[in-house]
C-alpha cells in the first residue's frame, strides 16, 4: 500500500512540478516556443519549422519565452537532477543558432547558472544576455561566449523579462520590489517595494517606467529614481506586463478590464471588459490590441478566448476567436499572422490566425508528437 | 471530491498557518503535522496496542486456526475467549489507510501552496478560500537555510534524517524479541522486516521528493517516538483474556495434537514474561 502511495506521490507531483505554461517570442518570420520539452523555431510566412532544440527529452523542460536578438536565441531550462543520489537540481542556460538543418547550433552552455528554474524570459541585448531566475537571482552573461559578468540577488523569484534602456536594467520580482540595476555592473541604483507581488516585466517609457502588480494597480514609477508618480487602480491582480501605445498605455487585469491609460498621467481613456481571466500580456500590432483569456476555469478545461480590440475606437472589438482550447501565453503578431500557442495538446501547439479578420489560417501539431 | 475535501483544505489549512506563523513556511509545516498527529491520534494509539496485543497471542491464533480448521463457528467461540477479533486486523489497517490521503494531499499541498511557476500559482488562486488574503501571504517563503521546500535536499541530510527517525520509531513500536522469536510466526516476521523496511523506502522517497514533504515526515516520526517510548514504557501491557483455552475444550483434537507442546518453554513465538501467567492460568482453569 504505501509503495503505491510513494508512486501515486511521485506522478501526481511530477506533473504539478515541472508543469508550465508555454513561452513565446518572436524575431522577423520566426517565432520560438517553449513548449515543455523543448523549443520549436517555426517559420510563420512559410509555415515550416526551423529547428526543434530538445537536449534531453522527457526529462529537461523548457517553458521560459526564448531570448532572441540577430538570429541568436538564448534559452534557460527547468532543471534536472543529476540522479536518484544526487538530488541538487541544476538548471541550465544555452545560446543556440540556425545550422540549416532541424537541430540549432549549441554555441555555448552555461551548466550551472540557478538552482531553480528559469521562468523568466532572458533578455538579449547588446552582447549580453540577461536572465532572471527561480533562485531569486538576476545573472548578466556575456552573449558571445557564456561568460558571467556579474550576478544580483532579489528577495524572491524573478518571472518576467528584464527590461533594457541606455545602460539600466530594470527588474521586477515576486518579493514585490522593482529594481533598476547598472547593466554594466549589476550595482543597484534603486528600489521600490510595491504593494503586491510582481509576475512580469517593467515596460520603459521616456521619464517613467511601468510595472503590474498583484496589488491591483498599474504604476507609474520615475526613471531615475524609482518614486511612485501615479498609480492605476483595477478590479483584480494584474498579471501581465502593460504595453506601450503611442502615448497611450494598455493592460488588462485578471478579471478581464482592459485599460487605455494616458501615459503621462495616468487617467484612464477607456476601459472595456472581455470574457474570462487574464493571466497574460495584451500583444499590440497596427492599432489592435490583441488579449488572450480563459473562461471555465473551475472545469478541468479551461477554454481561451482571442479578442482583438481597435485602440483607434475607445476599444471597439473587432474579433473574438475561441480556439476551443486553453490560452495562457501572450501571443505575438507576425507580419498579418497573430500566433497563438496553447498547452501542447496531441494535434496543436501553434495556431496562426488573419490579425485582421480573425479567421483561422493553420496549426501546428507539437513536435513531441509528431514522432 | 478530493479537491474539494482533502487538497483545498490542506491548502488553506497551510495558508492560515503561514500567516499566523509570522510567514515562515517550516513553522507552518510543524504546526500541521502536529495537528495531523493530534487528530490521528487515536486511530494510532488504537492501532498499536491492537498490533502489540495480536503479536503477543498470535501463538494461540495459530494453534486454535489449526485445530479448529474444519469449524468456523467453534474457532470464532475461542478467538473471542483469548479477546481475539479478526476485524480488528482490518481496523489496525485504519491510520495507515487515513495516512496516505494525507501523505499525498500534503505533498500536493506543499507544490501548490509554494506556487512555484505562474501555472502553478494560478491553480492556488482556484482553490484558495475567499476569506484568505493571498495578495497579502505572497510570496510564500520557499527557502529555508540550504532547502528550496518545494526541491529535495541537496546535502541528504534530510533524507537521512527521515530514515534515522523512522527506524527509532518502527524499533519502539515493535515489541522486542528475543533472536529466533519470530520464526514460527510470520506476523512479528513481518513487523520485524518493516522495522528495517519502511525507513528505507521513506529515506529513498525523500531523495526525490520536496523538502517539505521530507520535514513533515522527520516531524511526524519524531512525534511517533515519543508516543512508541508512551506505548513502551508508560501504557499498561494489554493482555489475552484467556491464554489457553483450547486444551480443556478440544480433547479429541489435543489428543492429536497436544497443544501444550505449543506453548511449551522452548516455543519461541511466545514472549518470554508472558510464559509463567499463561501457564498459572492454564492450570487454574483446568481446576
Amino acid at each position: 500500500m504505501l509503495i503505491v502511495a510513494a508512486w501515486l506521490l511521485a506522478a501526481c507531483g511530477d506533473i504539478i512540478a515541472s508543469a508550465n505554461w508555454p513561452g513565446l517570442s518572436a524575431e522577423g518570420d520566426i517565432v520560438y516556443v517553449a513548449f515543455g520539452d523543448g523549443v520549436l523555431a517555426y517559420n510563420v510566412p512559410e509555415q515550416r519549422e526551423e529547428w526543434v532544440f530538445s537536449p534531453v527529452p522527457g526529462r529537461l523542460q523548457f517553458y521560459a519565452a526564448p531570448g532572441v536578438e540577430n538570429g541568436r536565441v538564448v534559452l534557460g531550462d527547468f532543471g534536472m537532477s543529476q540522479g536518484f543520489f544526487s538530488p541538487r537540481v541544476v538548471v541550465r542556460a544555452y545560446a543556440v543558432r540556425q545550422s540549416g538543418t532541424n537541430v540549432p547550433d549549441e554555441l555555448w552552455t552555461v551548466p550551472n547558472i540557478a538552482s531553480d528554474r528559469i521562468v523568466a524570459p532572458p533578455l538579449l541585448v547588446d552582447g549580453r544576455a540577461f536572465i532572471g531566475t527561480a533562485d531569486n537571482q538576476v545573472v548578466a552573461l556575456d552573449a558571445d561566449d557564456g561568460t558571467e559578468l556579474w550576478r544580483f540577488q532579489t528577495g524572491h523569484s524573478i518571472w518576467g523579462r528584464p527590461s533594457y534602456k541606455e545602460g539600466t536594467l530594470f527588474v521586477a520580482s515576486l518579493d514585490r520590489k522593482v529594481y533598476a540595476l547598472d547593466a554594466e555592473s549589476g550595482r543597484q541604483l534603486w528600489m521600490t517595494e510595491l504593494g503586491g507581488a510582481i509576475a512580469s516585466s517593467v515596460v520603459i517609457d521616456t521619464d517613467l517606467v511601468y510595472v503590474t502588480s498583484f496589488d491591483q494597480n498599474m504604476h507609474a514609477l520615475d526613471r531615475a529614481t524609482g518614486r511612485i508618480v501615479w498609480s492605476v487602480k483595477a478590479t483584480a491582480w494584474v498579471w501581465g506586463a502593460p504595453v506601450m501605445g503611442e502615448g497611450v498605455i494598455y493592460f488588462v487585469d485578471a478579471a478581464g478590464v482592459v485599460y487605455a491609460v494616458d501615459a503621462e498621467n495616468g487617467r484612464v481613456l477607456w476601459s472595456i471588459s472581455v470574457e474570462g481571466s487574464v493571466q497574460t500580456t495584451p500583444a499590440l500590432a497596427n492599432g489592435v490590441l490583441y488579449v488572450v483569456s480563459d473562461k471555465d476555469l473551475e472545469s478541468k478545461e479551461p477554454k481561451g478566448i482571442i479578442t482583438a480590440i481597435s485602440t483607434d475606437d475607445n476599444g471597439r472589438v473587432l474579433w473574438q476567436q475561441e480556439p476551443g482550447l486553453p490560452v495562457f501565453t501572450t501571443p505575438v503578431v507576425v507580419g498579418d499572422t497573430l500566433v497563438v500557442v496553447v498547452p501542447p495538446s496531441a494535434d496543436t501547439l501553434l495556431i496562426g490566425y488573419d490579425a485582421m479578420s480573425g479567421a483561422q489560417r493553420w496549426k501546428v501539431v507539437p513536435p513531441n508528437m509528431r514522432r | 471530491m478530493w479537491d474539494t475535501f482533502i487538497l483545498n483544505p490542506m491548502i488553506n489549512a497551510l495558508l492560515m498557518l503561514y500567516e499566523l506563523l509570522g510567514k515562515n513556511f517550516v513553522l507552518a509545516i510543524t504546526v500541521f503535522t502536529i495537528l495531523i498527529r493530534l487528530i490521528t491520534l487515536p486511530l494510532n494509539l488504537r492501532q498499536q496496542r491492537s498490533s502489540m496485543k495480536m503479536q503477543e497471542i498470535q501463538p494461540q491464533i495459530q494453534a486454535i486456526q489449526k485445530k479448529y480448521r474444519d469449524n468456523p463457528q467453534k474457532m470464532q467461540e475461542e478467538f473471542a475467549k483469548i479477546g481475539y477479533n479478526p476485524a480488528d486486523t482490518l481496523m489496525g489497517c485504519l491510520p495507515l489507510l487515513i495516512q496516505m490521503p494525507i501523505l499525498i494531499g500534503l505533498y500536493q499541498a506543499i507544490i501548490n501552496v509554494l506556487g512555484s511557476t505562474p501555472q502553478a500559482l494560478f491553480g492556488l488562486t482556484q482553490r484558495v478560500y475567499p476569506f484568505i488574503d493571498l495578495t497579502a501571504l505572497l510570496p510564500v517563503e520557499n527557502k529555508f537555510f540550504w532547502l528550496n521546500m518545494a526541491q529535495p535536499d541537496p546535502l541528504l541530510i534530510l533524507p537521512l534524517l527521515v530514515f534515522g527517525t523512522m527506524f527509532l520509531q518502527q524499533k519502539l513500536l515493535t515489541p522486542q524479541m528475543k533472536p529466533g522469536d519470530n520464526k514460527d510466526n510470520p506476523m512479528a516476521s513481518m513487523t520485524q522486516s518493516m522495522t528495517y523496511t519502511m525507513p528505507i523506502m521513506f529515506g529513498f522517497i525523500s531523495l526525490s521528493f520536496p523538502a517539505g514533504l521530507s520535514i513533515y515526515f522527520v516531524l511526524s516520526n519524531v512525534i511517533g517516538i515519543a508516543q512508541g517510548y508512551y506505548m513502551r514504557y508508560t501504557m499498561p501491557k494489554p493482555e489475552p483474556k484467556k491464554a489457553l483455552p483450547v486444551v480443556e475444550d478440544a480433547p479429541v483434537a489435543a489428543e492429536k495434537e497436544p497443544l501444550k507442546s505449543e506453548y511449551s518453554p522452548s516455543t519461541p513465538a511466545l514472549p518470554a514474561a508472558k510464559r509463567p501467567a499463561s501457564k498459572r492460568k492454564q492450570r487454574s482453569a483446568k481446576r
